[in-house]
Parts: C-alpha cells; sequence; structure tokens
C-alpha cells in the first residue's frame, strides 16, 4: 500500500527527515512515535501534500502510483487522509456542506454512484451519533467554536465518511479525554479492514491500548530508529525515548 | 463639571522645567531667507560646492511648495521670512576643541538640564553630541569611539573631514524634494549629528545628542544622519529642550537612517521642547522628517519616541524596508496637554520579501490638547510574506481634549499579512474613586494608569531614558490635586 | 490619477454648457433645487491633486467632458431582477427619472418634483451639488409615522439600454415617520457607461426602524457614484446591508449622522472586485448625541487587477458621551495585480466612550485551503469556498430570504471564474 523509501525532507532550508524508510501493508495498523522535534508531523504532512515541505531525495510509492507527484487534492481522492493535529476553523462554510463537498469529491474520483441530499444527511447524523456528536454540529461552522475534543471527533467524522484507503492521524489522542480517546479509538477500528492501512503519529501509547498497532515506529531525528510489535510501545513508556535517541547520537 | 473632573484637570497642568533663557554673546542672521542666506551659511561652515550647489537647489524646490495642510493641526500661518536662519554662540573660530574652551554659560546650562558633559562625570558611558542653536558645541568621547573606528562628530565637521561618506548618504533617505520642511532644512541646516560605524561594529556606548533651542526670533534646522554598515549595531539617543518665550519658535530638523545589511540602529527620542503656556502662547512648531532605509537583508531600524513637548508637533520617524528579512519599529508615547497639538506617527513601506515592521502608538490626551495618530503601512507588490502588526491606543483625559486615528493601509501583496487596532480609553471618574478608595491619591493613580498605559513603549526606551521619560511624564501631569 | 488644473477646467466648461442646454424644470422645486445646486457647484473646488477625500479613487474618471454631453434617447431600461415571493413597493427610476411606481401600500406616499429640498449646510462635495444643478427630478418617499410596512420598498436606479456615455443625477429623499418600520431595498442596476451620480437622503424619525439593503452586483463599465446621507434621531434605529460588486468606479459615500440620544446604526457591507473593477466605500459615522451605538463590519476581496477601498471615519462629538461605535475590516487579497487600501479613522472629542476599530489585510489562509485539498477540494473550489465564506456572515445578515439567495447565487457564480495566483501563497 505505502512504501516510504530514503525519504529526506526539509523546512526553510532545515533537514528534517533524514533518510525515513517505511513500508505499510494493506490491512495494517502502523503506530509511529517519538520525541518532540522527531519528524513524526513532517512525514504525515508530507504524505498528505501539505506545502513548505521540499522533498530533498527518496520515493514514496502509494498503491504503487508515486504520491509525490500527486496535488493534494488529488491524494485525497486516491484515500488519503489526514486528520489534523490542529483541525482548520472555517467560518462561513457549514459542516455539512462541507462534508457533502468533500465526500462528492472523493466519490466522484472513485466513479462511485453520488448520494442524494437525503441519503447523504441520514449517513451523516447516523455517524454523527456513533461518535458521540450532537447532529446540530452539522449546521455549525467547520469546526467554528468546536471544543478541542469536538474538532478531535469531527476529524474522525470525516475519516468514517470518506473511507480512506490510507488513514493518517497526527497526534488524534492528544487532549482527549478517556471518553473521546475512545470514541476516537472505534472510529479507527471501525475503519479497519484488509483493503485498508492506518498510520498514527503519537507521543504516548495510551492511545494503543484502544488500537493495538501491528507495528510500532520509533522516529527520532529524521528517521526510524527502532521497530517492533505492541511491546515496544510499552518499552517505551517505561524508559522514555533516551535510550533509543541515545543510541543514534 | 464635577469635582473629579476638575481635579483631573488640575493634575495635568503643564509646568514646563526647561524653560529658562541662557544669557549668552550669539552671531546671529537677521531674519529673512535668500539665497544670500544659504551662501552665507555654506560660507560660515566652510562647505564645498557641491553642497552650496545642493542646498541652493533644495531652496529652489521649496520655493515652489506648499506647506502641507492634511494634518489634523490648526495654526496660524507661520512667516518663513521672519525667522532667523543662523544663530551661534560666539566662540574661538574653529569651535571648542575641549571642554575648556566652551563658555561656561554654555555648560552650566546643560548642567541645568542634568546633561553631562564633563567626560569624568560620564558613568553611564553615553558619549554626548550637544547642539546649541544652529550649532554642535561639544562632542564628547571622541577618542574612545575613534578607538572603535566609529564617527561620532557635528555634520558640518564630517563634511569636511569625512566628505565621502556625506555626500554619498546625504539626502539619500530624505531627498531636499521629499516635503516642504524638508526641503527647508536642506537649504538652511546649520549643523546636527553625523554618525558612521564601520562593518561589523558594535557601537561600544549609547550615543546622545541633545539639542536647545535658546535664541529669541531662532528656527532650529539641525541635521542628523547616522550610516550603519554591515553587521553594525548602534543605539542613539536623542532629547530635546528649548526656552519659555511666548512668541512660538520653528523647528524643523531632518534625520535620516541607513542601516546596510544586517545592521541595526535603534533611534530614541525624548522631546521636550517647550509646549507653549496654557492659553496656547508661544511653544516650538517641530515640523520633524525622520526616516530609515534597511537598505540591506536582515537590517533593523527602531524609532522609539516621547513626546511631551512642542506646540505643534508634526512629525512621522519611517522605516523604508528594501533589504529582503528587514525589520521596522516604531514605539511611540505622545502625551499632550494645555493647548498642545500633535499630529505623530510612522511609515512603514515594505519592499522587500518576508519584511516585518510592529508599530506601537500609545496618545494620551488632556486638557484642550488634541493628540492625533498618524500612519502609513504601505505593502510593495515585491514584498511577498510582509507582515505588519499595529497597535494603536489612545487615552483621554478630560473632556474637552481630542483623540484622533488615521491609519492609511496600502497593501498589493497577496501574500502579506497586514493587522491593525486601535482602541480608545479614558482615566474614568470610577477608576480614580476606586483608586483613592484604596488609598491612593489621585495624582499617584492618575500616573499608574498612564504608566501601565504606556509600558509596551517604555519598554523599549535604553535604561537612562527609560527613567527620563517616565520622570517626565510624571512631571507634566503632576499638579495639585484639590 | 489625479484630475489636474486642465481636466478640472475643462470639466468645468462642461458644466457650463451642459447647465445653459437643460430643459425647462419640470416644477418650481427643481427650478429651485437646480439654483442652488449650481450656486453650491460654482463656489466648491473640484478634486485635485492632493485632495484627501479622492486619495484611492480616480476623480478624474468621472470629470470626462463626454460623460456631461446630453444625451438623445437613453433607450428602454436594462433588464431589472425582481424578488421571487415579494411584492414591495417599487419604484424604477431610470437615469434619474421615476417612470414607474407600483404597489403603494398604505402609509406610503410617493410624491416626485415637489416638497421641500433641504440641503445639508456647507456640504463640500462638488458632485453633489452638480446633481441639484443638473437635476431632471427628484422624488420623495413618505411613510407615515407609526407605520409598519408589510412589505418592502423597492428603489431601482436603473440605466438604459443605450451605449451612449451620458450621466444621470437621480435624487431621492426618504422621509420615516416616527415610530415606523421600513424595510428599504436599493438597487444599481445597469453595466453600460454611464455616470450615475445619485443623492439619497434618509431621515429617519425618532423611534423609527429602517433596515436598508443596497445591492449592485453588475459589474462593467457603469460609473457609479452614490451620495447617501442619513439622519436618524433619538432611538432610531437604522441598518445599512449591502452587497457590492466593483465596476469602472462604484464609490459610495455614506454619511450617518446620529442627532438624537440612543439611536443606533448598524453597517454590514460585503465587496468583491475583480478584473479591472474598482470600488470605494466611503463611510462617515457622525456621533452627535449621548448613548448612540454604531457597529460596522467590512468585508472585502479584491482580485485580478482590482481596488478596494475604505474610508471609516467615526467622528464622536463632545456631547457624544457613553457612545459605543466599533468598525472591523477585514479583506482578502487575492491577486498580486490587486490592491487594498484601507483608511479606518477615529476622531474622538468625548471622553466616555467606547471606540475601537480593526483592520486586517491578507490572503485566505494557507492551512484552510490545505485542510480543504486534503479532504478532496480542487484548488479552485477550496479557494472559491473560502472567498464565499469570507463574505457568508454578512450576506447572512440580510433580512429578506429571496435576497439574501440572490446575493447567495450572485457571488457564488463570481467567485467560481475568479482568475487568481498560479501559487497559493
Amino acid at each position: 500500500m505505502l512504501n516510504v523509501s530514503d525519504l529526506h525532507v526539509s523546512v526553510n532550508g532545515k533537514e528534517i527527515l533524514k533518510g525515513l524508510t517505511l513500508e505499510v501493508k494493506a490491512g495494517e495498523v502502523h503506530a509511529i512515535m517519538g520525541p518532540n522535534g522527531s519528524g513524526k508531523s513532517t512525514l504525515v504532512g508530507v504524505l498528505a501534500g501539505r506545502p513548505g515541505y521540499e522533498v530533498t531525495a527518496g520515493t514514496v510509492q502509494f498503491k504503487g502510483q508515486d504520491l509525490l507527484s500527486l496535488e493534494t487534492e488529488e491524494r485525497a481522492r486516491e484515500g488519503v487522509f489526514l486528520a489534523f493535529q490542529y483541525p482548520v476553523e472555517i467560518p462561513g462554510v457549514s459542516n455539512m456542506e462541507f462534508l457533502r463537498a468533500a465526500v462528492e469529491a472523493v466519490r466522484g474520483h472513485r466513479q462511485q454512484a453520488p448520494l442524494s441530499a437525503p441519503e447523504f444527511m441520514k449517513l451523516a447524523r447516523q455517524t454523527c451519533t456513533e461518535l458521540d456528536l450532537d447532529p446540530s454540529f452539522l449546521k455549525r461552522g467547520v469546526n467554528e467554536g468546536f471544543s478541542g475534543g469536538e474538532k478531535k471527533r469531527n476529524e474522525i467524522l470525516q475519516m468514517s465518511l470518506l473511507e480512506p484507503a490510507l488513514a493518517l492521524l497526527d497526534e488524534t489522542d492528544s487532549g482527549l479525554d478517556i471518553d473521546a480517546l475512545q470514541v476516537v479509538a472505534q472510529g479507527v477500528n471501525r475503519l479497519r479492514s484488509p483493503e485498508r492501512a492506518v498510520v498514527m503519529v503519537t507521543h504516548y501509547q495510551r492511545l494503543l491500548n484502544h488500537v493495538v498497532p501491528d507495528q510500532v515506529h520509533v522516529l527520532a531525528e529524521g528517521r526510524i530508529v527502532r521497530s517492533g510489535g505492541r511491546e515496544l510501545a510499552l518499552e517505551l513508556e517505561e524508559k522514555g525515548y533516551g535510550w533509543l535517541t541515545g543510541e543514534t547520537a | 463639571m464635577t469635582d473629579q473632573n476638575s481635579a483631573l484637570e488640575q493634575l495635568v497642568q503643564q509646568r514646563y522645567e526647561a524653560g529658562w533663557v541662557t544669557d549668552i554673546e550669539t552671531e546671529s542672521l537677521p531674519p529673512g531667507l535668500t539665497e544670500d542666506t544659504v551662501r552665507f551659511i555654506s560660507a560660515k561652515k566652510g562647505e564645498p560646492d557641491w553642497l552650496l550647489a545642493w542646498r541652493l537647489q533644495a531652496l529652489a524646490r521649496w520655493r515652489e511648495m506648499g506647506e502641507p495642510s492634511w494634518a489634523h493641526l490648526d495654526y496660524p500661518p507661520i512667516d518663513y521670512q521672519g525667522i532667523s536662519y543662523y544663530s551661534a554662540p560666539k566662540s574661538p573660530g574653529d569651535g571648542p576643541k575641549s571642554l575648556d574652551e566652551v563658555d561656561p554659560e554654555l555648560l552650566r546650562t546643560y548642567e541645568k538640564l542634568g546633561i553631562p558633559l564633563h567626560e569624568q562625570q560620564m558613568l553611564a558611558g553615553v558619549a554626548v553630541d550637544a547642539v546649541f542653536d544652529s550649532v554642535s558645541v561639544v562632542t564628547t568621547f571622541k577618542k574612545q569611539l575613534a578607538e572603535a573606528g566609529v564617527i561620532f562628530c557635528p555634520i558640518s565637521e564630517a563634511v569636511r573631514d569625512h566628505p565621502e561618506l556625506v555626500q554619498k548618504y546625504l539626502g539619500t533617505v530624505v531627498p531636499a524634494r521629499d516635503n516642504f520642511f524638508a526641503a527647508l532644512n536642506s537649504a538652511v541646516f546649520s549643523d546636527g549629528s553625523f554618525v558612521y560605524v564601520p562593518k561589523g561594529v558594535r557601537c561600544p556606548m549609547e550615543l546622545s545628542t541633545y539639542f536647545r533651542i535658546n535664541a529669541a526670533n531662532t528656527g532650529q534646522f539641525e541635521r542628523t544622519l547616522i550610516v550603519a554598515d554591515e553587521g553594525s549595531h548602534v543605539s542613539y539617543l536623542e532629547g530635546c529642550t528649548a526656552p519659555q518665550r511666548d512668541e512660538n519658535q520653528l523647528h524643523a530638523a531632518v534625520v535620516e537612517l541607513v542601516a546596510l545589511g544586517d545592521a541595526q540602529i535603534k533611534y530614541s527620542t525624548v522631546q521636550n521642547w517647550y509646549p507653549g503656556d496654557e492659553q496656547g502662547r508661544g511653544g516650538i512648531y517641530n515640523f520633524v522628517t525622520k526616516r530609515g532605509l534597511c537598505a540591506g537583508a536582515r537590517a533593523k531600524i527602531s524609532w522609539t519616541q516621547v513626546e511631551t513637548g512642542s506646540a505643534i508637533t508634526w512629525k512621522y520617524p519611517s522605516v523604508v524596508l528594501r533589504g529582503d528579512q528587514s525589520v521596522g519599529e516604531f514605539y511611540s508615547v505622545a502625551l499632550t496637554r494645555g493647548r498642545q497639538q500633535a499630529d505623530t506617527g510612522t511609515k512603514m513601506i515594505h519592499i522587500g520579501k518576508d519584511t516585518k515592521s510592529t508599530i506601537v502608538s500609545k496618545g494620551i490626551s488632556a486638557v484642550r490638547s488634541n493628540n492625533s495618530y498618524r500612519g502609513l503601512v504601505r505593502i510593495a507588490p515585491s514584498a511577498d510574506g510582509a507582515r505588519n502588526h499595529t497597535q494603536c491606543d489612545s487615552l483621554l483625559i478630560g473632556d474637552q481634549c481630542g483623540a484622533h486615528t488615521f491609519p492609511y493601509i496600502e497593501s498589493r501583496n497577496p501574500s502579506a499579512i497586514v493587522e491593525h487596532e486601535a482602541t480608545t480609553s479614558t482615566v474614568s471618574d470610577e477608576q480614580l474613586f476606586l483608586c483613592q478608595q484604596r488609598g491612593l491619591d489621585a495624582e499617584k493613580a492618575v500616573s499608574m494608569i498612564v504608566n501601565g498605559f504606556c509600558k509596551e513603549v517604555f519598554r523599549e526606551l535604553p535604561m537612562e531614558f527609560a527613567v527620563e521619560a517616565g520622570k517626565l511624564l510624571e512631571v507634566s501631569l503632576e499638579g495639585a490635586v484639590g | 490619477m489625479r484630475p489636474s488644473a486642465q481636466l478640472q477646467q475643462r470639466f468645468t466648461q462642461a458644466v457650463e454648457t451642459r447647465l445653459a442646454a437643460l430643459n425647462a424644470p419640470p416644477t418650481p422645486s427643481v427650478a429651485q433645487l437646480r439654483a442652488h445646486g449650481e450656486a453650491r457647484f460654482r463656489a466648491l473646488e473640484l478634486p485635485g491633486r492632493g485632495n484627501e477625500f479622492w486619495k484611492y479613487s480616480p476623480a478624474s474618471a468621472l470629470m470626462d467632458p463626454d460623460l456631461l454631453v446630453a444625451a438623445g434617447s437613453i433607450g428602454a431600461p436594462v433588464q431589472i431582477p425582481r424578488l421571487p415571493g415579494v411584492t414591495p413597493t417599487r419604484l424604477l427610476i431610470v437615469e434619474g427619472r421615476l417612470v414607474n411606481v407600483e404597489n403603494v401600500q398604505p402609509g406610503v406616499t410617493v410624491t416626485p418634483n415637489e416638497g421641500p429640498v433641504e440641503e445639508r449646510d456647507g456640504d463640500p462635495r462638488p458632485f453633489v451639488a452638480l446633481n441639484a444643478a443638473l437635476s431632471e427630478g427628484h422624488v420623495l418617499i413618505h411613510i407615515a409615522a407609526g407605520s409598519r410596512l408589510s412589505a418592502p420598498i423597492e428603489l431601482v436606479l436603473a440605466q438604459g439600454e443605450s451605449r451612449v456615455a451620458r450621466s444621470a443625477m437621480p435624487r431621492v429623499r426618504v422621509v420615516v415617520g416616527a415610530g415606523a418600520e421600513v424595510t428599504l431595498i436599493e438597487r444599481q442596476v445597469g453595466t453600460h457607461r454611464v455616470w450615475t451620480n445619485a443623492v439619497l437622503e434618509l431621515a429617519i424619525e425618532p423611534e423609527a426602524n429602517v433596515a436598508h439593503h443596497r445591492v449592485g452586483l453588475e459589474t462593467g463599465q457603469g460609473l457609479w457614484l452614490t451620495a447617501l446621507d442619513v439622519d436618524v434621531q433619538e432611538l432610531a434605529h437604522y441598518r445599512l446591508l449591502q452587497a457590492l460588486a466593483g465596476s469602472a468606479l462604484r464609490r459610495n459615500e455614506v454619511d450617518v449622522r446620529l442627532h438624537g440620544s440612543g439611536s443606533d446604526f448598524e453597517m454590514a457591507s460585503a465587496t468583491f472586485t475583480q478584473g479591472g473593477d474598482h470600488l470605494d466605500n466611503q463611510v462617515a459615522v457622525q456621533h452627535l448625541a449621548s448613548d448612540c451605538r454604531s457597529h460596522q463590519t467590512h468585508r472585502s476581496i479584491a482580485a485580478n487587477e482590482s481596488r478596494t477601498v475604505l474610508n471609516g471615519r467615526i467622528y464622536i462629538a463632545r456631547d457624544a458621551q457613553r457612545t459605543d461605535a466599533q468598525l472591523s475590516t477585514k479583506n482578502l487579497l487575492l491577486h498580486k495585480s490587486a490592491e487594498v487600501d484601507a483608511k479606518p479613522e477615529l476622531e474622538i472629542y468625548a471622553d466616555n466612550v467606547k471606540c475601537a476599530h480593526g483592520a486586517t489585510v491578507g490572503s485566505i489562509d494557507p492551512e484552510a485551503l490545505f485542510y480543504l485539498r486534503s479532504r478532496g477540494f480542487s484548488m479552485r473550489r477550496a479557494r472559491s469556498v473560502l472567498s464565499f465564506a469570507f463574505l457568508a456572515g454578512v450576506v447572512d445578515a440580510f433580512g429578506i430570504q429571496p435576497l439574501g439567495d440572490e446575493v447567495r447565487a450572485t457571488l457564488e457564480q463570481a467567485f467560481s471564474h475568479v482568475e487568481t495566483d498560479p501559487e497559493p501563497s
């Protein structure tokens, strides 16, 4: 599904990713952990096509095509979804209007039949209920005046509706109370299927109690310095990152 | 009017502490401005031909120009032929070589002003150039500065000793034709300070000029030029006072700053010219053009001003941000009281990429004064990624004064972000009552509120000046509390 | 371009020629209006170089003598939209002449060419004087005290179909009696090269309530200069909601005077310019009495080769204690060939007031753009959606649903064609 090979990325002339290699197969859930500033957000940002990054070397293959040559929206339509760490507020655009346009754009690209307005409304309301979101929030501006938890749940709502092939979660768990965390975890677990993959960037292993990853990677100073199973996350929690980052210093 | 209000009015009664006249023998030109006046000044200074030609051209320009009328100011017409354009203390031909040669009366004047000219008293380590009426009388710490390669001298001396530097930069930031008052200054400027900081040099001490207008019917037209070569740093302080006289006196100065690549200039002013009496008689008309050019990449120019004096203030210290990533700052406190009128602010002209400017303006109006902020932020199409933030606050004390805000925002680049905010507040009876109820007297309360209001700007002043500025505001606001 | 002395002179000559060629006035009231205007026009100075009031707009575009040549037939009125499901009292004014009045509601009186023509003393604007001097007629609309009108009053200022350059001098005075409630719709319709030099006066009596919707969304060669003078008395409430596109020149001079204590002015303005358009909003609010409130929200978008100007002046007189005056202007600049000029001004002579203004100029938030694109929106669509969202708050404030829908549809259509910079900034 996703093949990242020797990826080097700079921001404002400063190299952040320094030769990162990662393979994610369909059906897998990967967790990327690491200290602040290690390049976790840069990795998912560059995969989703956030402007401001310069890829200086390396390749990214997604479903057999060169992901980096695609525009941001083309990646989205091909099935790359980024759940933002800081979802943007867009006053003046209603959440419903926004979701509908996004779903239309993505389904249209996949040559799926468009949903009728009532069908879409029903689906959106139902998904809201599942995510413990008041349906009134579909009428409000996108993320406008939402609490931190609501914003994160809104990301999961969008993910559920867009049914991506590859979901990238950028610290979606940070700042959530335990109830909200469970809602997010359920959303991710529901998405798990043999055709999809998930990459979760997280600072804490707490999310991994609810979404059990197939692989855990530790990112430090722009490279993956250790990969392992679920137990690696527990080890990290116990020992911190020092013993790993020390290895690369 | 409530008792509280009249107490407030008394609080802001002016008391001008620098208003005496120095009895000193001067050599002055009779009033009037002709080509001969300009030739006289130029000859007196022993200037080269190019400078005389430049002055004469400025005079010709000035004669074609009209006095600007857009400012929120109201004053009777100025009789430019009724002003003397040259007045100097009579002293040995070449000017004083050291303090021993300076007229003792003059030294006493500066002592009264609290300006330490005696180097042995200079614990603060501030080099001073003192300009009395039209002539620079003494510059201290020359030797120490010379060791660092810094040139700090009267501009007349710089014309003689460093003509290549003066010719290269004079009028490049403020051209003679720039505006009516700049043209006038260019024609008749008599002295002022010149600073050159060579490449990579961090000026070892604060540089300072004190200006004083003494003679009657005299205009003061000083011209300051500061050039900071690549990677150099300099901090410059300027202070001004004038005697208390019933007639108005004109002050039309020009200050030009040039910061080359990676250079930084910090220019601070405490302006306390005589503001006139409470009926609006007398006081200085202060029409000043101050502008800095960030000529190279990452250059930085910062203006800080505390304006408490002058009957009329017309002054917009500006920065032209030509170098990429260059930075311009303007921090201003302007206090008007009595019948003072101030129209002051800044211009930030963004030309280079990723240029950044910050404007913080605090206007305090009291009694029957009018205080206007006027500022321009212009983003040229070339200024990709430019940023400006402007915060402009007014404080009204009493119900007979005016506080005005006239920002001009002109943006022509979609990647630039310009933000402007302005607020107005007052020292309310309730606030005063609260302070008094908690045991503070009204005077202390107003002073506290005003100081808090100005904090952001005072923080930018060099330490010696911050103390002075705080004191100045306190004196300006001080008075008998009923 | 600032008008030169030569241009001023040629224009003045053209005015004299036109004055000499005017038809006989239809009524003594029009004769009086003309005489008054002529005297004032001669006494006033035309905008020239260095005129602060015309700093950001080319007065020279209006001072073209060709515009003053008396046109022959102006042709039939251009096509004028009608609101579905609304039956307003409708006045059709084609190039200064009242040609049709429909559905006059009880409480409303429409009188052409009669009634007092009151001038504000000392109005310094020569083009306002010119409107009077060259008047072909004026209209007085009176709304009886205490009326609660069930339908809006729609005032259509339209051009004729003729393509000859010319000018028109419409003048309308609306008097809203004490306690009356009125919804007013004003439309500026037409794209031909006609200088519509309009003067609108609103006298709002105590406790009256007026919601004024102003729509001018056609771009083109039209030169629209509108002076809107509003006098608001005690406890009256005036709302001005406008949606405007640029034109060759569209300039609104809004002068609201809050004369009575406790009166209230609200303004919400959405504007959009592109492709050579020029739009200038000159809004002056004068707080002349205590305890008044004025709140203004301006949202403007300037796309390729266009210019948007706002001069928002708030004046607080000495006696206007306890004033609450706010102005917010936010501007989106979408293209390097566009320009936004904002000049919010405060002039304050009273100390116990709450006054603030804020101005921003910037582009579409790159993070919002990325957010939409990462959800599958094309760049063009994302920009269009975000542009519309920027103005949506103003359009949502429109009190008449079908008018809001019309504005929304027109703006969405316009945004889908906006030319943008190739690179998102």
